[in-house]
């Protein structure tokens, strides 16, 4: 069993002046009526145009090669801008996962006319990419995904259904795996390949799925013998098991694993006041040094990707205490809110965000890898597995 | 903070209230000491202990010897000495005015860190004392580390002992790098005593419930580590306290003022 580490990194100087540049930029736009960062819930109606804007700023695709539109930047300065944007409530759902973990899958796995067409565009916050991994019958058991691709001349049919699949409805692109071979009796996780699709192609229909909290953020995707030409292809044939790991690393640590919630917390002590009472001032105490440790991790493992590791058993670590914390973040904020005066200021504001929060809570220990799966991880990488 | 040789060990005077608030011992006019400090970590076998001490002129640091005060022993939650230590007009072998800005809240505030950082290190013992031995009891046919409920408890273990070791590290690394004591420092280091306290309590109860009965003998190495870790949630003020601290710190600063004390980290 190696030691799990979370070296104390700090992010370097030049980390703050990018931190004012993007506070800078969300208070315009707030101040524009972009997005409103007291309502967490909005239809994102405006998110293209905002999303062009982050693009021109330089902070999509921060760390990608110059030669693709990226800017070579590091994946602390990444991590500041990922933070700010949480914490704001800014509309980055467009082009969020292209940034995250589309783009670096094409940098790795897809031709290189491929990267040269798309990768600048999602660096200027012209794209939005879905991932499709999940299907009705199999989601944490991903290498139990059944939608086929089946060969034809140039390229691929594609045949099933993909389900969960978030901003498929605005996509422009999908990244995802279809089945290519049956599984072998020696691996069952062979079989499956991971391919770029365009989301115009006909033989694609996308049904819009309504969420408890009113928002309608995923989809099924339904497949009737769509193309995909052999182009689109990303790595190995029957080899997408081997890609999905520096994959998690990414996707499992940031800091929008702990601060999907967070709103909740500033109003609530927007609410208490200044001079709060014990019960208040506690309770916000806690709370404090939780999220700062989370956040202290969650830099440790930014460093450790900066660094060129993979650390996934401690970015599952992340993610796990991280999911759990916004989880419950929105429920000690009740509690902690019951005894506030009922006409403090932003009272209304703290209850819809609550309502809002609480109705939100039960997705984020599944989303993006179950709090199970996670800690199958972990346990696999103390050994016991 | 404390040497660590034999006898001649030199031991830190703590708060008399359990609650962390500093009523050390004051510095008269005839330059001797008074008061009392309670739950003073080995106490008993030292030769001197070093002490924070408030007077007409300010914070001085003294050091006396212990064969001039009243010591009573007592043991705390894991056995260890844990004494309480009576001065009466006992007049030091040195005493120096504190450095600007050190006071008896420095002290605590730093002794708090080094008990995360020692409960860092029994979580980290926890948890490789927790996996071997899941990997060698067997149960039910199998070793019962290959049984999913163990494999996710293991887990969160290493997850606590994760938090506590980057909360503590942190917290070290902030003071090391710090020129005084400030609101950054004061988050830093008060996280890890509240974070450290929480993994405590989680990493000790999952390491005993893998262990089953064994865990719970004094025969077993278990305990030392964990009701060590425990232990030492109560030296340098509770986690309680501190949060009471830290959460009235942030309500002054205000709501918008939240988010980059935190990301100033």
């Amino acid at each position: 069993m190696t030691a799990l580490r979370f070296d104390p990194i700090r992010l370097p100087p030049e980390c703050e002046e990018l931190r004012k540049e993007v506070r800078a930029f969300l208070a315009e736009e707030i101040a524009a009526g972009t997005f409103n960062p007291f309502q967490p819930l909005r239809e994102d109606a405006d998110a293209r145009e905002f999303s062009r804007r982050v693009g021109e700023r330089g902070w999509i695709g921060m760390t990608w090669p110059k030669k693709y539109g990226g800017h070579e930047r590091s994946f602390l300065e990444r991590y500041v801008v990922t933070e700010e944007m949480r914490v704001a409530n800014a509309p980055v759902r467009r082009f969020f996962v292209a940034d995250r973990q589309s783009g670096p899958i094409l940098l790795r796995y897809a031709p290189e006319h491929i990267k040269m067409d798309i990768l600048p565009r999602i660096c200027r916050g012209e794209l939005c990419f879905a991932i499709g991994m999940s299907e009705p019958n199999s989601g944490s058991d991903l290498f139990a995904a059944k939608t086929r691709a089946t060969k034809t001349e140039g390229g691929w049919l594609i045949n099933g259904t993909k389900i969960w699949t978030t901003s498929a409805h605005m996509a422009d692109y999908m990244i995802a795996i279809f089945r290519t071979s049956p599984a072998t009796k020696e691996n069952r996780r062979h079989g499956l390949t991971q391919f770029l699709v365009n989301m115009k192609t006909p033989g694609i229909k996308v049904n819009p799925i309504g969420q408890i909290t009113g928002q309608k953020e995923f989809n099924e995707v339904v497949f009737t013998d769509a193309f995909v030409p052999d182009d689109h292809q990303l790595g190995e044939i029957d080899g997408a098991w081997k890609q999905a790991t520096s994959e998690l690393a990414y996707e499992r640590s940031g800091p929008e694993r702990f601060l999907e919630t967070y709103y909740v917390l500033t109003e609530l002590v927007r609410a208490v006041g200044s001079d709060p009472d014990t019960r208040s001032a506690e309770g916000i105490g806690r709370l404090v040094a939780q999220l700062h440790t989370m956040r202290r991790m969650s830099v440790s493992v930014a460093g450790m990707l900066q660094a060129g590791k993979e650390p996934v058993v401690e970015a599952s670590i992340v993610k796990d205490i991280g999911t759990v914390w916004e989880q419950q973040l929105p429920h000690r904020v009740r509690d902690l809110a019951a005894f506030v005066e009922a006409d403090a200021g932003n009272r209304e504001t703290l209850e819809n965000q609550l309502t809002f929060a609480i109705r939100t809570a039960p997705k984020l220990t599944i989303q993006g890898g179950t709090t199970e799966v996670l800690r199958g991880i972990i346990a696999r990488g103390l050994g016991l597995r | 903070m404390a040497a660590t040789e034999g006898r001649d060990r030199v031991a830190r005077g703590r708060n008399d209230d359990r609650a962390g608030q500093p009523e050390g011992p004051d510095h008269s006019e005839h330059g001797t000491l008074s008061g009392r400090a309670r739950g003073v970590p080995f106490a008993r076998p030292a030769k001197h202990i070093a002490v924070v001490a408030h007077g007409p002129d300010g914070v001085s640091i003294a050091l006396v010897e212990t064969t001039r005060l009243r010591i009573d022993a007592g043991l705390n939650l894991a056995n260890d000495p844990s004494d309480t230590v009576t001065f009466d007009n006992v007049a030091p072998s040195a005493c120096r005015p504190a450095p600007d800005g050190f006071d008896a809240t420095t002290v605590m505030l730093m002794g708090g860190v080094v008990r995360g950082l020692q409960i860092a290190g029994a979580l980290d013992q926890l948890l490789a004392i927790s996996v071997r031995y899941a990997g060698e009891r067997v149960a039910f046919e199998k070793p019962i580390g290959k049984f999913q409920a163990v494999q996710h408890n293991l887990a969160r273990l290493a997850g606590e002992s994760a938090a506590a070791s980057a909360a503590a590290t942190s917290a070290a690394d902030a003071i090391a790098h710090a020129d005084a004591f400030d609101e950054a420092v004061f988050l830093e280091a008060v996280s890890a005593k509240i974070r450290c306290a929480e993994a405590a309590e989680k990493g000790a109860a999952i390491a005993h419930q893998v262990h089953g009965a064994i865990g719970f003998t004094t025969e077993h190495i278990l305990h030392r580590f964990s009701l060590r870790a425990l232990a030492w949630r109560d030296d340098f003020g509770v986690e309680s306290h501190w949060a009471v601290e830290l959460g009235k710190r942030v309500a002054a600063r205000g709501a918008d003022e939240l988010w980059p004390l935190v990301a100033s980290r």
